[in-house]
């Protein structure tokens, strides 16, 4: 097998407390109609991927295990984490070593994603990295966030991530808490990579090809404990670290054939075949405009992904998916661009555009709905 | 006088002549349909009218035919001659009516009118046939790719290519006049399109190992350039293979193995056609499948066999041939050369380090040709190796080489093959023959793993396609590219040949592990390796 897959789901969810309120636990909350956590599986499942090891709380474990209970065409390995602990995604990993023996695909539950996983896998094979990561494009910051209003603070960059456009190599990056007011672009990266582009406005999208000699690093390595915090700049600037007493993380499994050591020299589109540079070399996939790629870990992000989803169902889908429900849509009301759940009982003359409705929801006649989510308890 | 001769004829014996001439009309009535050719008919007629000479066929004649009878034997060319006449005059009338007395009026002139008749009427409908059907010219399209078709996996076909527009000749002619060679499928840049339905290639009991997906997408995207390192790579990938390769009980070894490495080679030659290289160590490799195992050994002892055996081939011919190689090349470098170089090539680059670590003054002259450019990369190596470089691209060949101050020119080679050619890198042709135009000695530095049996004359005959955009584009600007392919994309046809073929006369001397050859002994050399394989 070429990949494991892991699907971290036990985060706290804390920014979405208004939604989870109540008993719902994060990896369930609807998107669009369908659990977040299904959309992880799916993107998994679209991919090839037979099977999966699945990170949970304790506390979720019932409803989490009825919830995948009905997916067809692939097993889970459930692990289960203390409600109590609090353990970064490093330190899962961690703990599930013995399972893993391959190169791994870490994904977090509370994505939601419209493009390929082979297009970033590919990137992952065609280079030989050792780290992927994925990024995607912020939300605009005119954005409408429901509830109260909250005094705009002055716009932060939260991370800064450096790529050569020639290959997408990952070459820099910096979060908030390490900058100050500015930031240093170190010179030996420089001189390797003298086209660099930089992003302000990306967000990390938590989609990790990690191959199994960083994993091995990681596990000897006991104080990072978050991968997105504190692996990843690590790895980033370590592929470039020029100092000789450090050694190279090491050199990737299955490679210690004498011939592939040679490969390199041969090379005709390798000019620099003794760079360290290689060995440990990270890239990034940035994910186009055309498509999405949202983390569901504010309210923002949650409202927008709501109506992304509509736009990028067409019509004839959404119209299909809301007759299927057992609802009663009364026909004198005006629905666009709409998801409609279970036995939802909509009444006449209602005019309702882009808007999400759960299960068993009551609507009046007369009603306007734009741009809203509504959920029954 | 006619009814006389016939009447002489009856009287002479030959009583069934209007019976025999009914059945022999028939008979060539029959053989017309059957399509039979018209030299048995012909014969025939010849033979019908060797008889009916007998009796008075002209009655305006009859000396001639009595002569005829006369001279039938010992003068046979006057009378086939005009036995054969008789028989196109018999033919024709055959054709035409059912008797024999239109024959009398037929003269000399008429067997040709006919003939020609018929080459009018046949060459008036082909006209019509050109001119009503322009699909017809499609038709001629394919059939040149049908055959590349048969032998090579997996091509597909350029039918994509070929507009339909009528009346436009040249346009077809230049599209089918590469339509031989492979073509380019432009999606096959990554996986799926490579293997639908293939994905991640995930579960476990998934056809390709992920090492040779992930070599095929290498290839694909050319990560990996240069017969060497594909060679080796493809030996370090087929390594891994098989020490995961795992027997099903009811298999056996050698033909599950080679099932599987068929199957991974088909894979690889459709992501990029195989090297010359690459199909030789296959072939090794395959050789010592069959030869080199046992058959009561265990598994896992046949499969370390096996990867002894490509270590050993990696080692031996590829990588300890080159230092072999550079070590004899570097005693033909003297102090104060000036030597000239084409891209790159690794064994090339051995020799130049090899040469400037034993001591030896020298300079080097890079010469590079698009679209890959690969001389820069050769630059950056011998500088930080510390030889002193110039660089020129192709242009500029001929001042370099006519004027007296190159004293060398070395290339590599991706194949050398039977009849002396070299197959390299495109452009190398052109040094050779320039240099050879200007004097310089041209050595050509080759492993002999990679020499192979075919024969080849020229470029075009067969060659890998690269990609048409790398032509077109400038600087890594796609825009040139994309303004040229929009406005005339059906009269432009971006031709990016990989290789070429450099002819045994322009190469001095070829440098291999087994010393300096000339270009004419790799058959020499191949037939003592194939008699090492049989003993």
């Amino acid at each position: 097998m070429e990949f494991q897959a892991v699907i971290m789901a036990a985060g706290h969810g804390a920014p979405l407390s208004m939604v989870t309120t109540g008993h719902r636990p994060k990896p369930l909350i609807t998107v669009a109609d369908k659990p977040l956590i299904w959309h992880a599986i799916n993107i998994l499942q679209c991919a090839g991927f037979k099977t999966a090891i699945l990170v949970i709380r304790e506390s979720h474990a019932k409803y989490i295990e009825t919830a995948i209970h009905g997916v067809a065409n692939m097993s889970f390995d459930i692990v289960m984490i203390d409600d109590d602990s609090d353990w970064g995604t490093a330190d899962t990993l961690r703990k599930i070593k013995d399972k893993i023996y391959t190169d791994i695909l870490v994904i977090s539950a509370d994505i939601v994603m419209n493009c390929s996983l082979i297009d970033i896998v590919n990137l992952f094979r065609l280079n030989n990295a050792a780290f992927t990561a994925v990024f995607s494009q912020s939300l605009p910051s005119n954005f409408i966030i429901p509830g109260r209003k909250i005094k705009k603070k002055r716009s932060e960059i939260e991370l800064i991530v450096g790529v050569d456009p020639t290959d997408n190599r990952l070459v820099f990056t910096r979060t908030q808490s390490d900058m100050g007011d500015s930031f240093t672009l170190p010179k030996h990266v420089l001189r390797s990579h003298p086209h660099i582009q930089l992003y302000s406005s990306l967000i990390d999208a938590h989609i990790y090809c990690i191959r199994k000699d960083i994993l091995d690093y990681l596990i000897i390595k006991q104080d990072i404990s978050s991968l997105r915090e504190e692996l990843l700049p690590f790895i980033v600037d370590e592929q470039f670290d020029q100092t000789a007493d450090r050694p190279p993380i090491s050199s990737p499994a299955g490679k210690d054939l004498p011939i592939h050591n040679l490969i390199n020299q041969y090379n005709a589109v390798n000019s620099s075949p003794n760079n360290r540079n290689d060995v440990s070399s990270c890239y990034a996939y940035i994910v186009k405009e055309s498509s999405y790629c949202r983390r569901i870990n504010t309210i923002a992000n949650f409202c927008d992904s709501n109506r992304l989803i509509s736009q990028f169902i067409d019509i004839e889908t959404l119209k299909s998916m809301n007759e299927s429900n057992s609802n009663d849509i009364s026909h004198k009301s005006d629905i666009t661009e709409s998801i409609i759940g279970l036995e939802t009982v909509i009444n006449d003359y209602c005019i309702i555009k882009r808007s999400i409705f759960g299960v068993k929801c009551l609507i009046d006649s007369k009603s306007k709905i734009f741009d809203s989510i509504i959920m029954a308890t | 006088m006619d009814k006389q001769a016939i009447e002489a004829a009856k009287i002479s014996g030959h009583k069934m002549t209007p019976a025999e001439k009914k059945a022999l009309r028939q008979a060539k009535k029959q053989e017309k349909l059957k399509g039979s050719s018209s030299s048995e008919i012909s014969v025939q007629v010849k033979e019908a009218t060797k008889k009916l000479s007998n009796t008075s066929i002209s009655p305006q004649q009859p000396k001639t035919v009595t002569d005829d009878v006369a001279e039938q034997k010992p003068d046979g060319d006057t009378t086939m001659t005009t036995v054969g006449r008789m028989g196109e005059k018999l033919e024709s009338s055959i054709l035409n009516t059912n008797k024999l007395q239109h024959v009398e009026t037929t003269k000399s002139k008429k067997p040709q009118l006919t003939k020609a008749e018929r080459r009018a009427l046949q060459e008036s409908q082909r006209a019509t046939k050109t001119a009503a059907l322009p699909s017809d010219g499609k038709s001629s399209v394919k059939t040149p790719i049908n055959k590349p078709e048969e032998k090579s996996i997996d091509v597909k076909p350029s039918k994509d290519r070929v507009t339909p527009a009528a009346g436009i000749v040249s346009k077809r002619d230049s599209r089918s006049l590469f339509g031989h060679l492979p073509q380019r499928d432009p999606t096959l840049r990554s996986i799926p399109q490579l293997l639908p339905g293939c994905g991640l290639n995930l579960t476990p009991s998934s056809i390709l190992h992920p090492v040779i997906l992930r070599l095929g997408l290498q290839y694909a995207n050319g990560r990996i350039c240069g017969s060497n390192a594909r060679c080796l790579s493809l030996m370090s990938a087929v390594c891994q293979l098989i020490k995961d390769h795992r027997t099903p009980p009811d298999k056996e070894l050698r033909r599950h193995l080679e099932e599987q490495l068929a199957l991974h080679m088909a894979f690889l030659h459709r992501c990029r056609p195989l090297a010359v290289s690459q199909r030789n160590a296959i072939k090794h490799l395959k050789h010592h499948i069959n030869k080199s195992i046992p058959v009561e050994t265990s598994e896992y002892e046949a499969k370390s066999i096996l990867v002894d055996t490509i270590e050993q081939f990696a080692n031996e011919r590829v990588h300890l041939a080159g230092t072999a190689i550079s070590q004899i090349a570097a005693n033909k470098i003297q102090n104060d050369d000036v030597i000239l170089v084409y891209g790159f090539s690794s064994v090339v680059l051995k020799v130049l380090q090899h040469a400037f670590n034993a001591g030896i003054r020298f300079e080097v002259v890079v010469a590079d040709g698009r679209p890959k450019l690969e001389g820069r990369v050769m630059l950056k190596r011998l500088i930080t190796h510390g030889v002193s470089c110039s660089y020129a691209l192709i242009g500029s060949l001929s001042h370099l080489l006519m004027g007296g101050r190159i004293h060398k020119v070395l290339i590599g080679a991706h194949a050398l093959l039977a009849n002396g050619c070299v197959i390299s890198r495109c452009g190398t042709a052109l040094v050779a023959m320039v240099a050879r135009r200007g004097g310089v000695p041209v050595l050509v530095c080759c492993e002999t793993y990679k020499f192979s049996e075919r024969v080849q004359t020229d470029s075009f005959v067969f060659n890998e396609l690269g990609d048409p955009q790398e032509l077109l584009q400038h600087n890594g600007d796609p825009r040139l590219a994309a303004a040229l392919t929009n406005q005339s994309s059906s009269y432009l046809v971006a031709l990016n040949l990989t290789y070429d073929i450099t002819p045994s006369e322009f190469v001095t001397m070829v440098i291999t592990e087994l010393g300096m050859l000339p270009c004419t002994s790799v058959p020499v050399v191949l037939r003592v390796q194939s008699t090492e394989l049989t003993e």
